[in-house]
């Protein structure tokens, strides 16, 4: 097996001829928790999209594992699960069949997860009746059903109240201590403490950074916005 | 695969949770529909007996012509069809604008002595503008006339030419009355020129019935505005992790129209039946004629026009973007459809335009399969329409979503 699982080579994405990302390149080894922050509307979201193969690159690649993911599209299902910022779920039905669609092909493993993401207790509830924080439990439980090695997730903690941050929090750390990778975008201080490695986003560009704490971090996105 | 499936059978039981929502608004647009199928009914009713009136004008002192009028106008083949109103010029004139009269007819002087002459003078005719359907048929009818009259005169001269060509001068008058009895003969015997077919604006059906089978298409057409919040109602990113997953943007789609469709067949399969139970059973005196009859044939071409009807309203709403903008551009189409497809009023009396559109949409070919109904057997071009409608609006709607996911 690589040391590396996730290698992004000349990434570029433009949307009616406006360049969002140009020449994106890193690596991402096992284990880490990898945070990508920026300025509001700089490509974040657009970065994990392709990371997790829902949107396609104007041009580069995307190894997963050594093999070219942009070719062999499985390869996105098989190593990252991915939570969208708003949640994919079906909101008028009920919590267990959200979930039956993303495990029908492994229901063993259903009854463990829901127990795992506190779930049992509201399988039967329809998903509008769940609070935020809720939904993202279940939307993260919804995209490890492949048990994928890179989770990636985009501003889960948003909107949502201290309390479920931190369960999160301590899911996220929980899973890359089982030797699980996790590529974050986040403004949420707990999330960004996580983070083994860093990048921003600026000017289309991404660079790596130092793991700075939040006050420290917002400090560099306000003037790196402001220089922008 | 299986992921496929699931995604169906969840589809299903989403669309059959939405029944009670739409089984208050199936109550509500069918009452609405009975208002306007009565109120077109009504207006059919009263243009089935066609009356033309029309003033006649005609000249001062003219004897000849007034006989010739006193005679045409005491014709019983015309008396039930025609109201001659004796009036002079200005009085007529003011009486075609105001829509009194469907034409005006100037009878010249000399008029009938010319045509025993031979000469030909012309009766000028006005009619309006914009002529309704009774003055189409007024100048249809007029025009008929007008052309016997021509091939029984050019039939008479050719007699007199040839006689006086051959020197038997003396022989045309009894040759002309022997001519004129033949050409009499035949004009009042109709039977030898026309077959008697008798052509329906409503088709198959019978008036009752037609305004039956569009109620139930306006229902369902109105449905569309309840159906909003089920079609916006998923969340585009839930289709961008199927995609993500092999399941792609048409079969979601399909999923989707089929889930819906079958369940508004169910839910307005259930009010027919019951509806029909209860006429039977509560009013034994009820038209056997009005009673439908709700065989697996009938049922399926309800699903397919039911189909055809939600994957356009899935088309409109992916289209328009959002549920607020999807409803107002499925009203003004809705609007379009009911009357260019004659859901209103039956085609025939619809401007051209009007029918040329009507063609292009799907309502006139749903309401030709729910005739099956009344054991009107849907013609081979309304099925075919009814697929090709359900799998282009399917198409267009799963490309609207897939676009919606590129910024």
């Amino acid at each position: 097996m690589s040391d590396t699982i996730l290698r992004v080579n000349g990434l570029r994405k433009s949307y009616r001829r406006k360049i969002i990302l140009e020449n994106v390149s890193f690596e991402i080894h096992p284990g880490d928790i990898v945070g990508i922050v920026g300025a509001n509307g700089c490509g974040k979201s657009t970065l994990l999209r392709m990371l997790a193969g829902a949107d396609r690159p104007d041009r580069g690649t995307i190894e997963y594992n050594g093999k070219n993911a942009i070719k062999d599209r499985k390869l996105f299902r098989k190593y990252a699960g991915y939570v969208p910022q708003e949640n994919p779920l079906f909101e008028n039905l009920t919590v267990l069949d959200n979930l039956k669609l993303w495990y029908c092909d492994c229901m063993d493993g259903l009854t463990q997860v829901m127990e795992r993401f506190g779930l049992s207790t509201y399988a039967h509830y329809t998903v509008n009746r769940l609070s935020g924080g809720m939904k993202k439990r279940l939307s993260i439980a919804c995209s490890i059903a492949q048990k994928p090695p890179l989770l990636i997730l985009d501003e889960p903690g948003a909107s949502l109240d201290i309390v479920c941050k931190s369960d999160i929090c301590n899911y996220l750390a929980d899973y890359s201590a089982a030797g699980n990778t996790v590529i974050i975008t986040s403004h949420e201080e707990c999330e960004l403490a996580l983070c083994s490695r860093m990048f921003i986003i600026e000017d289309t560009l991404l660079r790596e950074i130092p793991p700075v704490n939040g006050s420290g971090l917002m400090k560099l996105i306000s003037k790196e916005s402001r220089h922008a | 695969m299986r992921r496929r499936f699931f995604y169906l059978l969840l589809q299903l039981k989403a669309a059959f949770k939405f029944i009670p929502r739409l089984f208050a608004g199936t109550i509500l647009f069918g009452f609405l529909a009975f208002c306007i199928g009565y109120a077109g009914s009504r207006s059919i009713e009263g243009g089935t007996r066609l009356f033309f009136k029309v003033a006649v004008v005609l000249p001062d002192d003219d004897s000849l012509v007034n006989i010739g009028f006193n005679m045409l106008t005491q014709m019983e083949s015309l008396k039930d069809y025609c109201e001659f109103i004796q009036t002079d010029r200005d009085s007529a004139e003011t009486m075609l604008k105001n829509g009194e009269v469907y034409g005006i007819v100037y009878i010249p002087e000399g008029f009938v002595e010319d045509v025993l002459n031979g000469r030909n003078t012309p009766a000028v005719v006005m009619l309006p503008d914009n002529p309704g359907i009774e003055t189409s048929i007024f100048r249809a009818v007029l025009n008929a006339g007008s052309d016997t009259l021509a091939y029984v005169q050019s039939g008479i001269y050719a007699m007199t030419d040839a006689y006086n060509h051959f020197g038997l001068s003396d022989r045309i008058m009894e040759s002309s009355d022997k001519l004129n009895d033949h050409y009499i003969r035949f004009v009042i015997n109709r039977s030898t020129m026309y077959d008697i077919r008798t052509v329906s604006a409503t088709g198959a059906l019978s008036q009752a019935q037609f305004y039956i089978c569009s109620g139930m298409v306006i229902v369902i057409l109105f449905l569309g505005f309840l159906l909003g919040s089920h079609i916006t109602g998923e969340n585009p990113k839930t289709r961008v992790m199927l995609k993500r997953s092999g399941v792609g943007y048409m079969y979601t789609c399909s999923c989707r129209i089929l889930a819906t469709a079958l369940s508004c067949t169910c839910l307005l399969a259930a009010v027919l039946l019951v509806v029909r139970l209860l006429l039977v059973n509560t009013v034994p005196s009820f038209s056997t004629d009005l009673l439908y009859e709700l065989s697996p044939q009938s049922i399926f071409f309800l699903f397919l026009g039911i189909t055809a009807a939600v994957s356009f309203f899935f088309a409109v709403y992916s289209l328009a973007g959002s549920g607020l903008y999807g409803m107002l551009l499925l009203f003004c189409i809705n609007v379009v459809m009911i009357y260019c497809s004659g859901l209103l009023l039956p085609t025939a009396y619809l401007p051209n335009i009007a029918k040329h559109i009507g063609r292009v949409l799907p309502a006139a070919y749903i309401k030709d399969l729910f005739g099956s109904l009344y054991n009107a057997m849907p013609s081979a071009a309304s099925i075919c329409a009814c697929v090709a409608a359900a799998a282009v609006f399917s198409a267009i709607s799963a490309l609207a979503d897939s676009r919606k996911e590129i910024r």
